[in-house]
Parts: structure tokens; sequence; C-alpha cells
């Protein structure tokens, strides 16, 4: 059985008000309440200021935090696959050849800007890659040692 | 201390190799780009630029003076090329055609 005290009525009362089971009974508490006045207005301030917090709402978060991630996903983005990377250069690779064989094609010509075509065909692979070759890679790891 | 030191030194090593990786790459796919020369001018330029800038830290100190060497003769091609096509239009114009008389009468 638990001692009726000041700390015990307080308790109970409070846990009583929220819902949950109290160690005393309804009418231990309102017995000492009714003569204890110290009890009487720690159990009105407790209960003001349960009230008090039960009317706060939690304010909804309208900033878009999403642009901050996402400036640092890139280095977390996973990186190709070693098996795609060689796919895309054997087919870069096939069509240069392609484009080396028409080239030699006798009593043909195709004009300056016939040039520029295994360079857009570069560039075309590159970006299929999203790899730019002339960007400094400052994200080199050692062999066995793990991938940022 | 010592372990520091391997992996650092693995760290150059290491940066060599992938500039080595990328040079090969862009090399072998310039091997079928043919515009006058100029398409290795370019990459002189751009791979000596890449060498001298400053960031990221840190700067090159070792074959410096390579990378600037590189720089100024790709930029050189690059003046020089056009400049002497433009200058010779004419000339180059009666060559082309005399190459393309030949062409046709063998």
């Amino acid at each position: 059985m638990t001692k009726v005290d000041c700390e015990s009525v307080c308790r109970s009362a409070m846990a009583s008000e929220d819902g949950y089971v109290s160690d005393l009974s309804a009418e231990q508490v309102e017995a000492h309440l009714a003569e204890c006045s110290n009890c009487r207005t720690e159990v009105r301030q407790l209960r003001t200021l349960a009230n008090l917090l039960d009317g706060q709402k939690r304010r909804p978060r309208t900033e878009s935090v999403w642009e901050h991630v996402e400036q640092h996903l890139p280095e977390a983005l996973p990186t190709w696959s070693g098996s795609r990377v060689w796919r895309a250069f054997v087919v870069l690779g096939l069509f240069l050849f392609g484009y080396r064989f028409v080239e030699m094609i006798p009593d043909r010509h195709f004009g300056i800007l016939f040039k520029l075509v295994p360079i857009l065909l570069v560039i075309a692979a590159f970006s299929y890659l999203r790899e730019n070759p002339f960007k400094i890679n400052s994200q080199l790891t050692l062999e066995g040692s793990e991938t940022k | 201390m010592n372990q520091s030191n391997h992996e650092s030194q693995a760290q150059i090593v290491l940066g060599q190799k992938y500039a080595y990786a990328t040079i090969s790459l862009i090399l072998g796919l310039a091997c079928f780009i043919n515009i006058a020369g100029l398409e290795k001018a370019v990459l002189a330029v751009i791979f000596g630029w890449l060498a001298l800038k400053s960031t990221p830290a840190p700067v090159l100190k070792a074959r410096r003076m390579w990378a600037q060497t590189g720089v100024v003769l790709g930029i050189l091609v690059l003046v020089a090329i056009p400049t002497i096509i433009l200058l010779n239009l004419d000339r180059l114009r009666v060559i082309v055609e005399a190459l393309m008389k030949l062409s046709e009468g063998k």
C-alpha cells in the first residue's frame, strides 16, 4: 500500500489527469487535497502547466532542407559500374571506327562539318556517363579503402 | 607516422596514374579527330591549364615548366595554323584543286 503523503498525492493527481493509473485512489487524493492547501496549490499549478502544454501545437515546417541536402548528394551518388562504362566506351569506339571507315571512302567529300562528328560523339559519350574528363578529382581513394 | 607517409606517397602515385588514365583515353579518342592538328593544340592548352591552375590546392611545382611550355606551344599552333591558312588561302585553293585533278586523273 502506497503511503499517502504530499508527493504521492501530487503524483497520483497528475497521473489521473493524464489518464494513467495512479498509486492512490481518487478518494484518497481528494481527501488529502481537502486538508492540504500546499498540495491544492501545487496540483492547480501543475494542471495549469499541463493545460498550457496541451494547448501548444507543433509548428509545421515550411522551409525546405532539400536544397542543402542536394548540394552534398553528388558525392554520394552511386558511381557507374565498370561494365556500364565499358559498354559505353565500346559503343563509342564502334561509332568512331564507323566514322573513320566512312571518311576513308574514296571520291567522297563530306565537307568540313563532317570532321566535327567524332567530337560530337565523344561529347555525347561523356554526357551519357556524366563524366567530365577535364575536372580535377579530389576524391581519389586508395585500393582497399572505402569509397566515399 | 610511417603509415601516414606511406599512404601519402600512395595517394601521389594514384593521382599520377589517374592523370595518365585520363590522358590515355583522351589521346585515344583524339586519334579519330583531325582538324589540321588543332585538336592536339587544344588538348595541350587544356591539360596545361589544368596543371597550372591554383585550385584545388596544392599548386604544382615540379614540372611546372613543362605545363607552361605545353600551353605556350599549344597557343602557338592555335594562332599560327589559322594565320597561315588565312594568309595563303588563294595558294591553298590552287593546291587543293591541283590535288583533286590529280586524284581524278588516276
